[in-house]
């Protein structure tokens, strides 16, 4: 789904339900996160950008989970469709990312992708952008 | 012109009585509040005999693969198994479990990192608790009793080992400064817990010293290590005391728990 709108849409209630339903999940996972960025270079989508670090497994949970719980839904489409390129072309969720703290990153950027299905917005298969 | 009952009572006097056990009970208090939260937010896949959220029972056999036991034998290969028979020799067989420890460790991928950092949480904990200082504040000022104490370690190698302390925070705030993959994800709370962290040491390497005004600095060290202790179970400061936690109890490929445990539906 290709949208450059930046008005904030309004709230899904689907995306509102996982959003009360995580959001102490979600507030407790990334409180946990120290933010060190070791979790880089478990990260094999990281290692073959040449180290772009919006491909950090914490940045990707933090900036799209994190984002969507904080701002209880309320994002634009054009938020959206960030949160999508980070959970669905950034990511291909192959459940090797290593926190040393314990985070369960996959996990939460699954919370992501559900929010972003709940909305509409899928992984662009036929529009050759993906990452 | 002081007040009346100043003396008495003063500012060092509450910092290093009443001020201290209000500091430790809000962090007990508090990172008990932590561990509950959390206990209530994950729960295991065996004691509830389904997977949270699909709502699907699992027979036994299925319950039986996501045991650790068995998890860990599949991870196995043909050829690791090949190399783990006991006519390998212990030496070898040990050489090779310690090598695929390393390989899968942080230790392999970020060895300075990981070296630093095991080096600073371990000295932040024991640095203070070992020093002469705090275990006769600790044991005498709070009337615990005379002749108690935890073991201490002399004054002058604490001093050098606070030095080490505050190089390291600094690598760290250079770290969040420098490398891309960290500065993406640093916000100023995180440099704000790095400062908390300092503060404390900066001021106690001062006031061994005896620099400028000790008195004050004295007091404010007290006060910021009082600071500190309340502040870990609210801020990302808690990531320390609650690794063990965290790292038991979530699941993950290489977590204790193995991947048995997620989150509660």
């Amino acid at each position: 789904m290709k949208t450059t709108a930046t008005k904030a849409a309004p709230v899904n209630a689907e995306v509102l339900d996982l959003v009360r339903r995580r959001r102490k999940l979600v507030k407790l996972s990334l409180g946990a996160c120290a933010h060190c960025a070791l979790c880089a270079e478990s990260c094999f989508k990281y290692r073959n950008s040449g180290q772009d670090p919006t491909y950090t497994p914490s940045y990707k949970a933090i900036n799209t989970i994190g984002k969507i719980v904080k701002r209880r839904g309320r994002l634009s489409p054009g938020e959206y469709e960030k949160v999508r390129e980070l959970a669905f072309d950034k990511c291909v969720l192959c459940m090797r990312c290593r926190c040393p703290v314990g985070v369960d990153l996959p996990y939460l950027i699954s919370l992501a992708r559900s929010a972003c299905r709940e909305v509409g917005i899928e992984r662009g298969y036929l529009e050759g952008k993906n990452a | 012109m002081s007040l009346p009952g100043f003396e008495l009572f003063s500012l060092y006097d509450a910092a290093r009585g009443p001020l201290f056990l209000v500091a430790c009970s809000v962090f007990i208090l508090g990172f008990a509040w932590r561990i509950l939260r959390f206990a209530r937010l994950s729960s295991s896949i065996a004691a509830r005999g389904r997977v949270p959220g699909a709502g699907v029972r699992l027979d036994a056999a299925a319950l039986d693969s996501l045991s650790l036991a068995t998890r860990r034998a599949q991870d196995r290969s043909e050829a690791d198994r090949a190399f783990l028979l006991p006519d390998k020799g212990i030496v070898s067989r040990i050489l090779f479990l310690g090598r695929r420890f390393l390989r899968n460790s942080n230790l392999a991928g970020n060895p300075v990192m990981t070296a630093f950092s095991l080096a600073f949480h371990f000295l932040l904990v024991l640095v203070p608790l070992l020093l002469p200082a705090h275990n006769i504040l600790l044991f005498l000022g709070l009337g615990l009793g005379a002749g108690l104490s935890l073991p201490v370690l002399p004054e002058p190698l604490m001093d050098r080992l606070t030095l080490v302390i505050l190089a390291i925070g600094l690598f760290f705030a250079l770290r969040r400064i420098f490398l891309p993959r960290v500065r993406a994800l640093t916000t100023g709370g995180d440099i704000a817990v790095l400062l908390l962290v300092a503060a404390p040491f900066v001021s106690a390497y001062l006031a061994y010293h005896q620099a400028w005004d000790y008195h004050g600095i004295l007091v404010g060290h007290m006060l910021l290590g009082e600071l500190l202790i309340a502040a870990i179970p609210f801020t990302k400061l808690g990531h320390m005391p609650f690794l063990l936690f965290s790292r038991l109890f979530m699941a993950g490929e290489r977590s204790a728990r193995h991947a048995s445990r997620r989150w509660a539906a």
